[in-house]
C-alpha cells in the first residue's frame, strides 16, 4: 500500500460509473474514502450503490455534461467510459473522441482540478507484433488495430478494423494505460489520463471454460514460452483511485517536472506476467480438471487449423470456434512493464492474480447456479 | 570414478567434452604466487583445499587484492562453524567462544583443540594460529569487515545454539527460515560485497541495497537446504520451515513415503518457489560486479544453484538420496558463466526446465509461473529483445544489400513487372499458335480425348493398318 494515511478526497465524479470498470472504481472509492462525496454519471443507470449519487448524462452532449457538472461540482472527474464492443466506427469516434473532448472541456470550464482518463493498452498494439515488457514510451500503433483502439487514445487519428477487436476481446485483458493527450487550455491545470480496460471478463473466462466443457484442454498451440499479462479488474480500479489521490495532492501551480505524476500515461496490469497456457490450465485446475498430457502443436499448424476452421465457419455461416487470429494471439508475448505506475502512483496490486482468478470463478459458479435455478422454476 | 559415471558420460558426450575442455583448456584468470608466500599462508591454502575443494578453486582464482582476504574470511567462518557444529562441546564452553570469536582473531597464537575427534575440520582449529597470523597482515579495512561479520555470525550462532526450540523442532515460520538463512549465508554475502566494494571490484551502490546481497546468499542456502533433505533428516535436523511443509503433510519424516508422493512433490515445489523468489535479485546483484574474477566467483555458485534447483524441482529422489548435478554439467556451467548475458542465458535454460516440470496438479502452479515470468521480465529489462524485428531486419538488409527497404521494394516491383511481361508475351504467342493451328483444322478435341485415355504419344505409323488404303 502506498501510504497508511490516505489523501483526503472531497467530491469525485465517475463518468461511466455503472460500467464494469466504473462500478469497481465506485466500490473501492466508497471503501477507502468514506469521507468523499461520490457521484456517477452514465448513459443508463444500473447496478446502483447506496450512498452514491447517480445522474443520467451523455458525454457527447455538452448541455448534458454541463448540467451534471453544475449539480455535482466535482474536484475530480474519473472518465471510465467505454462503449461496449460490436458497435460501428461512428459510435466509437463519437464517444471516444468527441465525447472525451466534450467532457474534458466542460470539466475545465467547470473548474475541475483533476481528470483521470481510462484508455486501453491496445493503443500500442498493432495487432501483429509481440508486446515484450512494453512501457509507456511505446509508440501508439499505426495503423490502429481497430476503431475502438484507434479512438481510445482520445485523439482519434486513425481509422477502421472492428472485427479484430471483437476477437481480441474474447480474451480477458483489462489493462489500463494512460495516454497523454495535449492539454486543452494551458491556463487550466487539467490533467489527462487515459487508462484502458476491457470489459472482457465476460469473454475470456467463459471462453476458457468453454474449452474445458468441450474437452479440448489437452491441446497446446505454440511452445508456451510466451508471457502474458492479465489484470484483475479491482487492481485496475485501484490505480484510478491512486492517480486521483496523487493529483489532488498537487497544487495547481506546481510546475510540471518528470517527477510529478500529472499529465502522464501509466500502464496498469497485475504485474504478474505468466506463460500463456498456464493461465487457462489454472482455471481448469481450480474447476478440478487437469489434462493428463498435452498435445503441443507448432504455431504454424495452429494457424493452418484456424484458417480451416474459419473457412468452414464461413461456409456454414457460423461463428468460428478457432481462428487464425486467436491462434496467433495465444502465441504472442503480451506483457507490460509497470514500474512507472509503481514508482509514481505507488501502485501495488490489491489482489494477486491467483486470488483474483479464484474470486472470478466463484462469481461464475454463482451465476451458473442462479441460471439453473431460474430454468428450474 | 564409478562405472555408472563413465556410462553416464558416454551417454552425454557434451558433458564429457565440457570436462575435458575444462581440464585441458581452463587457465585461471589469476594465479597465486606460491614462491612469494609465507609458510603460514601456504598452510592456510592447504586448509582451504581440505575444507572445501569446490570453493578453494574459485577463491584461488580471485584477483590478488582479494584472494588472501577471501580465503582467510572463509577459513575463519569455517572455524566458527566447526565449533558450532560440534555437539561434543558443552554449551557453556561453546557460547562464549562463538560470541567472542571476532576478538580471538586478534589473539596471536590462539588455537583450539576442544573439538571431538570426529569433527572433520578439527585440525584447522588446532593450527588456527596460522590463520590469525595471516589475518593480522591484511589491510585495516578488510580486517574490520571480516571481524564485523564474524561477530554478527558468532552471535547469531550462539543464539541458535541457545534456542532449544530451534534445536528440537527446527525452523518454524518462513520469516524464521529467512532469518536463519541470513545468518548462515546472507551475512557472508554482506562481508564479501564489502570486500569487493573496498577493492573497487563492485559497484558501491550494492551496499545501499542490502536485500540484493541477502538474496545472493539466501538463494544458495535455500537451494542447498532443499537438496539436503535426506542428509539433514538422517542427522535429525530440519531446516524446511514448518509453515510450508504442514500445508502438504502432517509429519516431516513422512515426505519420502510412496503413498504421500503427490503431497511431497507439492511440498518440494513450494520450497523451490520460495527459493526462486530471490532469482531476479541475484541477477540484479551480478550486474553490479565490475571485475571478471569476482564475477566468476559470485556467478558460478549461482548458476550451480539454479541448475540444482531445476534438478530437485518435483524430484522425489530428494527424499531418498543426495541428488547432485553431474560433474560434466558443472563444468559446462563453469565454462559458460563468463558474463551477465551468458549467466542470464543459463538461468533461462534452467527456468525452462522448471517451467516444463511445473504441473497444474500443484496448488502453486500459477505462482511458480508468475515467479518465472518475473525473472524473465527482469532479464528482458537488462537485455531487451530488439523492439522491432522488422526494423532490425531492415537494418540488416541495408547492411548486406546496401539498399533501403524502399529501394528493395521498388526493385522487387520491377522484377515482378518483368516476369509479368515475359509471361504475357509467351501466352500471347502460344495463343496465336494454337489459334492458327485450330484455323488450319487441328482437332484439339480428339487430342484431349486421347490424352484422357492416357495415350500421350501419337499412334505409331502402322503400314498393315493402312493396307485398305492400298486400294486407292
Amino acid at each position: 500500500m502506498a501510504s497508511t494515511k490516505r489523501q483526503h478526497l472531497n467530491n469525485v465524479l465517475i463518468v461511466g460509473g455503472c460500467g464494469f470498470l466504473g462500478q469497481h472504481v465506485v466500490t473501492l472509492l466508497k471503501e477507502h474514502h468514506p469521507e468523499c462525496e461520490i457521484s456517477v454519471m452514465d448513459l443508463r443507470l444500473s447496478n446502483t450503490l447506496a450512498g452514491v449519487t447517480y445522474l443520467e448524462g451523455d458525454i457527447t452532449s455538452r448541455e448534458s455534461v454541463d448540467s451534471v457538472l453544475s449539480k455535482v461540482k466535482p474536484e475530480a472527474v474519473i472518465d471510465t467510459v467505454s462503449p461496449v464492443h460490436g458497435l460501428g466506427q461512428a459510435v466509437y469516434y463519437k464517444v471516444n473522441v468527441d465525447g472525451t473532448k466534450v467532457l474534458l472541456e466542460a470539466s475545465g470550464d467547470a473548474g475541475v482540478k483533476v481528470f483521470v482518463f481510462t484508455s486501453s493498452a491496445s493503443v500500442v498494439f498493432d495487432g501483429a507484433s509481440d508486446l515484450i515488457s512494453v512501457n509507456e514510451s511505446a509508440p501508439i500503433a499505426s495503423p490502429a488495430m481497430d476503431p475502438y483502439t484507434e479512438t481510445k487514445d482520445g485523439v482519434g487519428s486513425q481509422s477502421q478494423r472492428r472485427d479484430v477487436y471483437d476477437r481480441i476481446e474474447t480474451f480477458w485483458t483489462f489493462w489500463v494505460c494512460l495516454t497523454p493527450i495535449p492539454k486543452p487550455g494551458a491556463e487550466n491545470k487539467l490533467t489527462w489520463y487515459s487508462l484502458g480496460t476491457r470489459p472482457g471478463d465476460r469473454q475470456l473466462i467463459p471462453g476458457m471454460l468453454g474449452v474445458l466443457a468441450r474437452g479440448q484442454t489437452k491441446f497446446q498451440i505454440g511452445n508456451n514460452e510466451n508471457l502474458f499479462d492479465f489484470t484483475y479488474i479491482v487492481n485496475a480500479a485501484w490505480a484510478h483511485i491512486l492517480a486521483t489521490e496523487k493529483l489532488i495532492a498537487l497544487s495547481l501551480d506546481t510546475p510540471k517536472t518528470p517527477e510529478t505524476p500529472d499529465g502522464e500515461t501509466y500502464f496498469i496490469t497485475n504485474g504478474e506476467p505468466c506463460y500463456f497456457w498456464d493461465f487457462p490450465r489454472t482455471i481448469w485446475a481450480i474447476r478440478g480438471h487437469i489434462a493428463p498430457f498435452h498435445i503441443v502443436m507448432p504455431a504454424a499448424v495452429g494457424v493452418a487449423m484456424g484458417g480451416a476452421a474459419e473457412l468452414f465457419a464461413w461456409l456454414l455461416n457460423r461463428e468460428p470456434g478457432l481462428s487464425r487470429f486467436r491462434v496467433r494471439f495465444s502465441c504472442w508475448n503480451r506483457y507490460f512493464d509497470i514500474r512507472k505506475a509503481r514508482q509514481m502512483l505507488g501502485y501495488q496490486p490489491l489482489v494477486k492474480l491467483y486470488d483474483g482468478l479464484v474470486e472470478t470463478l466463484k462469481w461464475f459458479d454463482e451465476q451458473e447456479k442462479m441460471e439453473t435455478a431460474k430454468k428450474g422454476q | 570414478m564409478k562405472t555408472s559415471d563413465i556410462l553416464y558420460l558416454l551417454a552425454h558426450p557434451n558433458q564429457l567434452r565440457a570436462i575435458i575442455q575444462w581440464k585441458v583448456w581452463h587457465s585461471p584468470l589469476h594465479e597465486r604466487r606460491i614462491e612469494n608466500e609465507s609458510p603460514t599462508l601456504k598452510r592456510c591454502f592447504q586448509f582451504l583445499d581440505l575444507t572445501s575443494r569446490s570453493f578453494s578453486a574459485v577463491i584461488q582464482e580471485l584477483c590478488p587484492e582479494l584472494c588472501v582476504s577471501v580465503a582467510l574470511f572463509y577459513l575463519i567462518l569455517r572455524g566458527l562453524d566447526t565449533i558450532e557444529d560440534d555437539m561434543t562441546i558443552p554449551l557453556e564452553v561453546k557460547e562464549p567462544l562463538l560470541r567472542s570469536f571476532d576478538e580471538i582473531l586478534d589473539r596471536e597464537g590462539w588455537t583450539f583443540d576442544g573439538n571431538g575427534p570426529k569433527e572433520k575440520d578439527r585440525q584447522l582449529l588446532v593450527e588456527f594460529s596460522c590463520v590469525i597470523e595471516e589475518f593480522a597482515l591484511l589491510s585495516e579495512n578488510h580486517r574490520v569487515i571480516i571481524k564485523d561479520i564474524t561477530k554478527k555470525m558468532g552471535n547469531g550462532m550462539a543464539d541458535y545454539a541457545n534456542n532449544a526450540e530451534h534445536n528440537v523442532n527446527g525452523v518454524n515460520t518462513i520469516a524464521d527460515y529467512d532469518l536463519y538463512c541470513h545468518y548462515v549465508a546472507g551475512l557472508v554475502g554482506d562481508g564479501l560485497t564489502r570486500l569487493f566494494v573496498d577493492t573497487g571490484k563492485a559497484n558501491p551502490a550494492l551496499l545501499d541495497r542490502p536485500h540484493l546481497i541477502n538474496s545472493m546468499g539466501l538463494f544458495l542456502q535455500k537451494t542447498n537446504i532443499i537438496r539436503d533433505y535426506r542428509e539433514d533428516l538422517d542427522d535429525k535436523r530440519r531446516f524446511w520451515p514448518k509453515e510450508i511443509w504442514t500445508k502438504h503433510i502432517e509429519k516431516f519424516e513422512e515426505l519420502p513415503l510412496p503413498e504421500k508422493e503427490e503431497m511431497a512433490l507439492n511440498c518440494i515445489s513450494e520450497m523451490c518457489l520460495n527459493s526462486l523468489q530471490h532469482v531476479d535479485e541475484c541477477l540484479f546483484y551480478l550486474a553490479g560486479i565490475k571485475d571478471q574474477s569476482v564475477f566468476n566467483f559470485t556467478a558460478i555458485p549461482q548458476v550451480m544453484a539454479i541448475a540444482t534447483l531445476a534438478l530437485v524441482f518435483r524430484n522425489k529422489d530428494v527424499f531418498h538420496k543426495n541428488v547432485k548435478i553431474p560433474k560434466g554439467e558443472a563444468c559446462e556451467l563453469m565454462i559458460e558463466a563468463g558474463n551477465l548475458r551468458s549467466t542470464c542465458g543459463i538461468f533461462r535454460k534452467y527456468m525452462k526446465i522448471i517451467h516444463k516440470k511445473n504441473t497444474p496438479k500443484d496448488p502453486n502452479y500459477l505462482n511458480i509461473s508468475v515467479t518465472l515470468g518475473k525473472v524473465e521480465q527482469f532479464i528482458e529489462s537488462i537485455f531487451p529483445t530488439p523492439a522491432e524485428h522488422k526494423a532490425v531486419a531492415e537494418r540488416a538488409q541495408m547492411r548486406t544489400a546496401g539498399e533501403t527497404p524502399e529501394q528493395a521494394a521498388a526493385a522487387r516491383k520491377e522484377m515482378m513487372f518483368l516476369i509479368g511481361a515475359i509471361v504475357a508475351t509467351l501466352s500471347v504467342i502460344s495463343g496465336i499458335m494454337i489459334f492458327v493451328a485450330w484455323l488450319m483444322g487441328a482437332r484439339f478435341d480428339i487430342a484431349f480425348q486421347e490424352l484422357r485415355k492416357g495415350n500421350f504419344r501419337p499412334p505409331e505409323y502402322n503400314p498393315a493398318a493402312g493396307a485398305p488404303h492400298g486400294e486407292l
